[in-house]
């Protein structure tokens, strides 16, 4: 189980967090939300260790995961889908896919599942990174961090501008992983995807957890979403 | 001599220059194509390598070619090992900032070229080459309408000469396939693209920046172990090195290692040719005003990319 507990974090002098908490659980999905600016990306950043965080703990399954450095946190089985993909542009699908399979040590079995999860990379693999779709990327960038066979998966808004064909194949794929105990923290800014995978919404303003509500709650009370998201 | 076998004598010496500037030069783009850093000290690595070679070789005074074949060996890895200590006590410290970089090398530059003068001395010191047998050349020429080969007077090259050019494209070719074909290389490269990436997904990149610094020092020794025998190791020797090191990263495309080759070519060949009709000193005017002029109309180099 991953667990933010009153996180603060800052950009050099610029503080940015101030008292994010969440608990995201095995076979759950934890919705991240709040408006343009609220601090949900620095969240994401902020568990991977790519900023330092000045207070608060993050732990993962008790093992306290703050101030150690990225590359430490990603060997612990944390896969990272991050905001625009940030894909290894110039490297080939398949070095791609080598670099996520580096990470935890794993093998020819896990890069084959993560193929059949995307079987159109299979028919990529000597292509660069950069030359793929929009989509195609998106698939590359998820199945770089599920290459690490992830105990948490952090998905940063991974259906922003893509095709609905694309869309409800990254909603499935973050649907088996549910299925297969990952504890799953999304980023999201569609409300039907939040409605319909939500098992826990934490929104956040201003760099602070304003609210936390299991997804039946805020099933029956979409308006949450409208009041805090203003949309 | 007519100017035709003029020109291939000046083309085969500009291709030695262009070989060692090769090694050189892409130790520097190396460094700066992986962790952007601006290392002023690369001709003092340079001019180590050279010491090195000349205390090694000196040290084991057995058979030329056995103190050249260890010096070799034992000069890149001591400087490599050397620049790798140096990012992990200075460059790591001041977090890569590219100004404190800047700053931090050219005191890393005085203290390597002032520590080598008060032990090394201020001399230069000859490393006798391996082997150095001298290759005359034919050249052609048309008695009644037939082709016939002569060997003019003067034009030829050394054996040792035509080994440092072979020696040069082998270990590039190496390099190439270190880079593209091995784990290191890719995770090298990766960290290249996107160091924080690289570190999400599990790359320890102050591990890999370390690596590369000593890497690029060490291209830089293995670029003078094969120059001393030619050229006679000084702690001054650095500076020249340097320079067109810097200009054959910038016209190649800061970081590109195919653009760095091609340029270091170009600047080598061009330096040597110049350098024996004209003056040494002209050629370096016009490498310059080259670096000048792609600074101006293609200031991504030739093979870099265009920054967003």
């Amino acid at each position: 189980m991953l667990e933010l507990a009153d996180i603060h974090a800052a950009y050099g002098r610029v503080n940015t967090l101030f008292g994010v908490s969440l608990t995201a659980k095995p076979g759950e999905i934890t919705c991240l939300l709040g408006r343009n600016g609220a601090g949900k990306t620095t969240v994401m950043r902020a568990i991977m260790g790519l900023l330092p965080v000045s207070a608060g703990t993050i732990t993962l399954d008790g093992a306290p995961l703050h101030g150690l450095p990225p590359e430490r946190i990603a060997k612990q089985r944390v896969g990272y889908i991050p905001q625009g993909r940030r894909l290894f542009a110039e490297l080939s699908v398949a070095e791609n896919i080598d670099i996520g399979l580096m990470t935890c040590g794993e093998g020819r079995d896990t890069r084959d599942w993560v193929l059949s999860i995307f079987p159109r990379l299979r028919e990529r693999l000597s292509q660069r990174a950069e030359t793929l779709s929009g989509g195609e990327q998106q698939m590359l960038a998820t199945a770089r961090a599920l290459c690490l066979r992830p105990r948490v998966l952090l998905l940063d808004e991974p259906t922003e501008g893509l095709q609905p064909s694309m869309i409800d194949q990254i909603r499935q794929v973050v649907l088996r992983m549910k299925s297969e105990g990952v504890a799953v923290v999304l980023v999201e800014q569609r409300m039907e995807a939040i409605l319909s995978l939500a098992d826990l919404a934490v929104f956040i303003e201003s760099g602070r957890t304003i609210e936390t509500l299991r997804g039946d709650a805020l099933r029956a009370n979409p308006e949450t979403l409208t009041r805090h998201l203003g949309v | 001599m007519d100017f035709g076998p003029h020109l291939m004598l000046a083309m085969l010496e500009g291709a030695v220059a262009a070989a060692i500037l090769a090694l050189t030069a892409m130790g520097l783009s190396v460094v700066f194509g992986v962790m952007r850093v601006v290392n002023v000290a690369h001709g003092e690595f340079y001019m180590l390598g050279a010491v090195i070679a000349w205390f090694v070789a000196t040290t084991l005074g057995t058979h030329p070619a056995l103190g050249f074949v260890a010096a070799l060996v034992i000069a890149p890895a001591l400087v490599g090992a050397l620049a790798a200590a140096a990012d992990k006590l200075i460059l790591q410290r001041i977090d890569y900032d590219p100004e404190r970089t800047i700053v931090a090398t050219i005191g890393l530059l005085y203290i390597i070229q002032q520590g080598t003068l008060m032990t090394f001395g201020p001399d230069a010191r000859p490393v006798e080459p391996p082997f150095n047998s001298r290759i005359a050349l034919p050249w052609y020429e048309w008695v009644d309408g037939k082709l016939s080969f002569y060997y003019p007077w003067g034009l030829s090259i050394t054996s040792y000469k035509l080994f440092v050019i072979a020696a040069a494209a082998a270990i590039l070719v190496a390099l190439w396939l270190f880079m593209t074909r091995t784990r290191a290389g890719l995770i090298m490269r990766a960290t290249q693209q996107d160091s924080q990436m690289a570190q999400a997904f599990g790359i320890p990149v102050s591990r890999v920046y370390a690596l590369v610094f000593g890497l690029g020092a060490a291209l830089a020794a293995m670029g003078a172990v094969l120059v001393v025998p030619i050229q006679q190791a000084h702690y001054l020797m650095g500076a020249d090195p340097l320079l067109l090191s810097f200009i054959v990263v910038i016209i190649g495309g800061l970081g590109s290692l195919p653009g760095t080759v091609i340029a270091a070519i170009l600047i080598g060949m061009s330096d040597g040719v110049i350098s024996v009709f004209f003056s040494p000193t002209l050629a370096k005017i016009l490498a310059t005003l080259a670096v000048a002029m792609v600074l101006v109309f293609r200031p991504q180099g030739i093979l870099g990319k265009k920054a967003h």
